[in-house]
């Protein structure tokens, strides 16, 4: 099987990458258009392959549960990250709307030493601006701020809420359309509306 | 399990020579290919640094000897993916050396670049290694023990 080709100019597009996800993280709940970067292999969405490229290495554990190979493939072949079957392990996770065999309760949510040892969970979502609403609040949002997203995993929203007994542990997770991203980490408060 | 129309060894030999020919070989080969097919590029040349490891003697611990400089890339053509890998830092080394493996990996352009490329290359890297034998041949001592007798008392 033939690998989907990665980033056409590594060095400015996974600064450019890495600058959305910096600046969606500092601004959660807010809306990031992340351009088209690559094609990635066809299981994965252009944004996610692009964040891939930009945020995995080596050194990174890639929780990826699907059937589709084509996506593991890519990501050992590019970004050279092992792929791991163990929650407790993974440093990044991939998780799309068809992903049933994760078990979100053994994700790692870091120790009180080191909170940042936990996993980052990349949400792979239908769209933004339909579906249901939230309102979210914490660091980084001046008061509230609104924002809606339609065909995730259901569990997503769960986790979001555990975080707050967590703290300063817990779990980041960058939701991922296929134009865009919004980010929101362990410190985001979410309502329903 | 694919079935391969050439042997690992014989990768492993154009791989070998492909990786020590001079740069200028592999460009001006593919500057005068005729036909040349369409190739895509999956991983953009890039230089790295690869680890040498070294033992201080048979039996001894390895050691990280030290760094290298490493180029690499990758190439798809129809359907053949090629891999360079060379030492320094000549991207454009490493995208050429793709372009050959993949078109060595095709069965119908293998025997044409065995002849026209792998051949003189494999004739430059004997030719270099006679002249420096030849070189160092001029300086070599021959260091021996006279008989001193010793023996017949």
């Amino acid at each position: 099987m033939i690998c989907a080709p990665g980033f056409t100019n590594p060095v400015l597009d996974s600064q450019a990458v890495y600058s959305t996800i910096m600046s969606a993280m500092s601004e959660p709940a807010k809306m990031f258009a992340l351009n088209k970067y690559c094609d990635g292999p066809t299981s994965l969405f252009p944004t996610t392959a692009a964040i891939a490229l930009t945020l995995f290495d080596n050194d990174t554990h890639i929780l990826h549960a699907s059937a589709q190979q084509d996506a593991q493939e890519w990501i050992r072949f590019h970004c050279g990250a092992p792929i791991t079957q163990e929650e407790k392990h993974a440093d990044y996770a991939i998780v799309s709307q068809q992903t049933h065999s994760i078990n979100f309760s053994s994700l790692a949510i870091g120790t009180s030493e080191y909170p940042e040892r936990s996993t980052t969970l990349i949400f792979e979502v239908e769209s933004f601006g339909r579906g249901r609403s939230f309102e979210a609040r914490g660091p980084g949002i001046a008061e509230t701020t609104t924002f809606s997203v339609k065909g995730i995993h259901e569990k997503w929203q769960e986790i979001v809420t555990n975080n707050e007994g967590l703290f300063p542990q817990g779990l980041d997770c960058i939701l991922v359309s296929s134009e865009s991203i919004l980010c929101l980490p362990r410190t985001t408060r979410l309502r329903s509306m | 399990m694919i079935s391969l129309s050439y042997t690992v060894q014989q990768r492993q030999e154009w791989m070998r020579l492909l990786a020590m020919a001079p740069t200028q070989e592999l460009e001006k080969f593919w500057d005068n290919f005729q036909n040349k097919p369409e190739y895509q590029i999956l991983r953009q040349p890039e230089v790295g640094l690869a680890m040498i490891k070294a033992q201080s003697c048979g039996t001894g611990q390895p050691f990280h000897f030290g760094e290298i400089p490493l180029s690499r890339s990758a190439v798809n053509i129809a359907g053949k993916v090629g891999h360079g890998y060379v030492q320094g830092r000549s991207t454009s080394h490493a995208l050429h050396m793709a372009i050959c493996d993949a078109l060595l990996q095709d069965d119908s352009s293998r025997e044409t670049l065995e002849q026209t490329l792998l051949a003189p290359i494999a004739q430059g890297l004997e030719n270099k290694k006679k002249q420096r034998e030849a070189a160092l041949l001029k300086t070599k001592v021959d260091f021996f023990t006279m008989v001193r007798g010793e023996d017949d008392q």
